[in-house]
């Protein structure tokens, strides 16, 4: 059976990359403006139409839409979208080139945030209806509520302007073109665009959490423990387990939220991830880049989705029985 | 319960020896590899530190697909720049002349520098350039689209021969964007420009490239370069996104100096400590443009009305570090005696002459102020924002004057912003009123009033303007060399222009920099550079004597 759900799921999963793909495909080619349109006019020169023709030509633009698609398709599966307009290099490789430095803070703000949002959520639960609990929400909200730009640049004009223990931004120091690249000096340049993300990670997991908790302690069983004389931290112990089983599904979808927000992160750091490149390449409409970007946050989602869905069973036997 | 414990084991691994191979494509994991110093055995502290504000500004790929003026990369060259006051320098150009129609361009090259590889620099070079990117339909070859063939009777000497006639042709090699010349024995080799990467980009110009890291690029100086050697160990161009970044750079030492900043943000910087804001005037000039073919602008007495209705003063100062511009379209500050005397002061601000201009046109105030045209409807303008204009938010500043003045007028005024720059075109070619704003450089000699004409490519100018003794002169200044025939046809042109009324001249703007007093001095003294990143300034600082 549960290798029926496996193929079941992987099939599931290649149908959504395929129609996320063609999606991401039309509203690139959809969105106003093209790069080298941008780049002439930016100087305030009329571009000749013979340029532009070129250009198009060499990038296989001038051919129908379907024949574009089919091009798109046959190196979506392998990211070979083409060579980026901006940069002049394949896409494929730049983004190989920045995803090392994306994930350098892109995982431990996942794990920091899901641990402190776990942590949080099942002690505000346990506080419900408290001071401690009601300043808590207030707080999430209002981390929630404000742009992981701005808590960015808040960020570096306190602990690295005003107080500055931590660097401006960049991941290194000038030291490297001498030296080398330090793992210190790359670690201490990760603290704060690494807790920026974090930052923005932890509410919602917190919500969830709490909410979660609330609703299983609400149980039969619960009240059944507690009737038996059963110390309250058991009690919670034995509601954690079953609270934790939504904020593992939720913790997929959060990784889509932490790749829009580590765009934000790495352009206001200066960060060389794909976050950065995104930002420049929506800017100069650089599509190889946009598609290569895209395609890679589908695949990410879609894996982290149908990992989720895998492990769950495995996690609750009830789910596996049902199933069954 | 194993299973799901050796599942999770096994997870773990696989992401694990995932996390290893993409971090490995960083270097991290190959950490502390001693790397070679500079030969000259300069230290970091001696190099200037320059901010881009993105990965894209540091020579990705190579040099011919990449955009921008010669001066901006620093280790190539063009052939000539151009200063402010319209004066050019030569780079590996010694000298050089027309012919009588400005049609054939000859130009003598210097006979001692060396691509950074220790290769002669010839005329080949300067031939190869033109054919190769043409051949490759490289995107900047346009700047060369006027070119028809570049031929070489000897090693130093070039000769472009021009499809029409262009007396301004060195302009239009030196700057907006202007275009170097760059090693054919290096790009010969090269089958595919727009997908080579390029791993030591080798010119002639007073700086050479050194070594990179993600977000970094240092070059050194060139030991043997032909012209005025650079006084600095080097320049570390290094990645800072935003404006606001870079000011705490600069404010906290990261960084030597910063330039384009908002007019703001410089006025806070003047107090700083160790800070110094200077300004490079007459960068940028803003004006009020009419589409003369669509409702109400084609009406001639309607424009001449609302050129009384530009408070150049108040939009001066709420812009900051600019000045009005009294003249038609050429910029005072940079055109020098290009500009005729005659036509100066013209648009004065003056709210009851502009009433009484739109009374002659037909115009009406109803019961309620507002003002009803001919065609006996309200008169509301949509105004597309966008471009060069909205760069530092420029046009908002001026359309919040000029609604004031227009609501004076009774005219009403919406504002559409697009930041897109084609779809802002698309929307400038159906609005009767837009603004604009063009670098100096295009506001500097009487060829540039051919912006008012049929351009050379046969398309309709922006403004949608035809007038047939204009045209006329616009060809004879196109095929006249000498200067002062220029000047007078120059001065025939603005007239029409005066009269006329495609477009209203606002203000011109000054472009603001800020470099740390307490490491590098004489920024100053480079009088025709744009900003900091150019290599007329950076050939002229130096470190900031201990004593001094």
């Amino acid at each position: 059976m549960y290798w029926n759900y496996l193929v079941k799921r992987l099939a599931i999963s290649i149908i959504t990359f395929f129609i996320a793909a063609c999606i991401i495909f039309l509203l690139l080619r959809t969105m106003p403006g093209d790069f080298v349109s941008n780049l002439v006019l930016s100087f305030g020169n009329t571009l000749p139409q013979e340029t532009v023709e070129a250009f198009y030509r060499a990038n296989g633009l001038d051919r129908p839409l379907h024949a574009q698609l089919v091009t798109f398709f046959s190196g979506a599966f392998t990211f070979n979208t083409g060579t980026s307009f901006l940069y002049g290099v394949p896409a494929g490789g730049l983004i190989a080139d920045r995803i090392g430095w994306t994930l350098l803070l892109l995982i431990p703000a996942a794990v920091f945030s899901l641990f402190i949002g776990v942590l949080l959520g099942v002690w505000s639960s346990w506080k419900q209806g408290s001071g401690t609990d009601s300043s808590l929400l207030a707080f999430m909200m209002a981390v929630r509520a404000i742009p992981s730009y701005w808590w960015g640049t808040m960020a570096i004009l306190f602990f690295a302007f005003l107080i500055p223990f931590f660097p401006l931004g960049g991941y290194t120091s000038l030291t490297v073109l001498d030296s080398g690249l330090s793992i210190q000096d790359v670690l201490w340049h990760a603290a704060l665009p690494v807790v920026v993300l974090t930052l923005v990670g932890i509410p919602g997991t917190y919500y969830l959490m709490r909410n979660s908790m609330i609703h299983t302690l609400q149980e039969d069983y619960i009240l059944f423990a507690r009737a038996r004389g059963l110390p309250e931290t058991r009690v919670v112990r034995h509601a954690f387990r079953c609270a934790l089983l939504p904020v593992i599904t939720m913790s997929a979808l959060q990784i889509a939220g932490l790749i829009m927000g580590s765009v934000f992160v790495e352009t206001v750091f200066s960060w060389p991830g794909v976050g950065l490149l995104t930002t420049e390449a929506l800017q100069n409409r650089d599509l190889p880049v946009l598609e290569a970007i895209f395609l890679l946050d589908t695949v990410a989602i879609i894996v982290a989705n149908l990992v989720v869905d895998l492990s769950y069973p495995l996690l609750d036997p009830r789910v596996k029985r049902y199933g069954e | 319960m194993r299973k799901p414990l050796l599942v999770a084991l096994v997870a773990i691994v696989c992401i694990i020896i995932v996390l290893v191979s993409l971090l490995h494509g960083t270097g991290i994991l190959s950490a502390s590899t001693t790397k070679v110093q500079s030969s000259q055995g300069a230290s970091l502290e001696d190099y200037v530190v320059l901010p881009v504000d993105s990965p894209s500004s540091l020579i990705t790929g190579n040099i011919m697909t990449q955009k921008g003026a010669p001066t901006g990369s620093l280790i190539y060259e063009g052939l000539v720049t151009k200063g402010r006051t319209g004066d050019y320098t030569g780079w590996l150009a010694d000298s050089w002349e027309s012919s009588g129609d400005g049609s054939t361009w000859t130009f003598h090259l210097v006979r001692n520098a060396r691509w950074h590889d220790g290769v002669p620099f010839t005329s080949e070079d300067v031939k190869f350039t033109h054919d190769y990117m043409k051949a490759n339909n490289l995107p900047m070859a346009f700047v060369l689209s006027d070119v028809e063939s570049v031929e070489c009777p000897d090693q130093y000497t070039a000769v472009f021969r021009l499809s029409h006639p262009y007396p301004v042709f060195p302009d239009r090699l030196a700057q907006s964007p202007g275009i170097g010349v760059y090693p054919a024995h290096i790009f010969k080799d090269v089958s595919d420009p727009a997908s080579w990467v390029d791993p030591d980009p080798i010119g002639t110009g007073p700086f050479v490239f050194q070594d990179r890291e993600p977000g970094l690029f240092r070059m050194q100086a060139n030991p043997s370069y032909h012209g005025e050697e650079s006084e600095i160990a080097g320049v570390i161009l290094k990645v800072v996104s935003g404006i606001d970044n870079q000011v705490l750079a600069l404010k906290k030492g990261d960084i030597d100096a910063v330039s384009s900043l908002p007019a703001a943000v410089g006025m806070s910087l003047a107090n700083e400590e160790n800070i110094k804001v200077y300004t490079i005037p007459d960068t940028t000039g803003y004006e009020l443009a009419f589409n003369t073919q669509v409702y109400p602008a084609d009406n001639p007495l309607f424009r001449k009305a609302i050129s009384h209705a530009v408070d150049r003063d108040r939009i001066s100062t709420l812009l900051g570090y600019a000045r009005p511009n009294p003249t038609t379209f050429l910029i005072p500050g940079v055109a020098g005696d290009f500009v005729n005397p005659d036509i100066t002061g013209l648009y004065g601000y003056n709210i009851p002459l502009a009433e009484e201009l739109l009374h002659d046109a037909g115009f009406g105030k109803d019961a309620s102020g507002s003002l009803i045209g001919p065609d006996g409807k309200a008169v509301e303008l949509t105004m597309p924002l966008g471009g060069k204009g909205a760069i530092g938010g420029a046009d908002e500043k001026i359309v919040t004057i000029f609604r004031e003045d227009l609501a004076r007028l009774g005219i009403g005024l919406k504002t559409v912003a697009y930041d897109n720059e084609k779809e802002y075109r698309k929307a400038m070619s159906t609005a009767p009123v837009f603004i604009d704003a063009m670098p100096s450089g295009l506001h500097d000699d009487p060829d540039d009033l051919v912006n008012f004409a049929y351009t050379p490519l046969g398309d309709e100018n922006y403004y949608r303007y035809h007038n047939p003794g204009y045209d006329a002169l616009a060809q004879d200044v196109r095929n006249t060399t000498d200067r002062e025939s220029r000047k007078e046809t120059g001065y025939l042109m603005q007239e029409i222009l005066a009269r006329d009324i495609p477009t209203v001249p606002i203000c011109s703007t000054d472009t603001v920099a800020a470099y740390r007093t307490d490491r590098f001095r004489g920024w100053e003294e480079a009088v025709d550079a744009n900003g900091v990143v150019d290599m007329r300034v950076l050939t002229v600082i130096r470190p900031v004597d201990a004593s001094s």
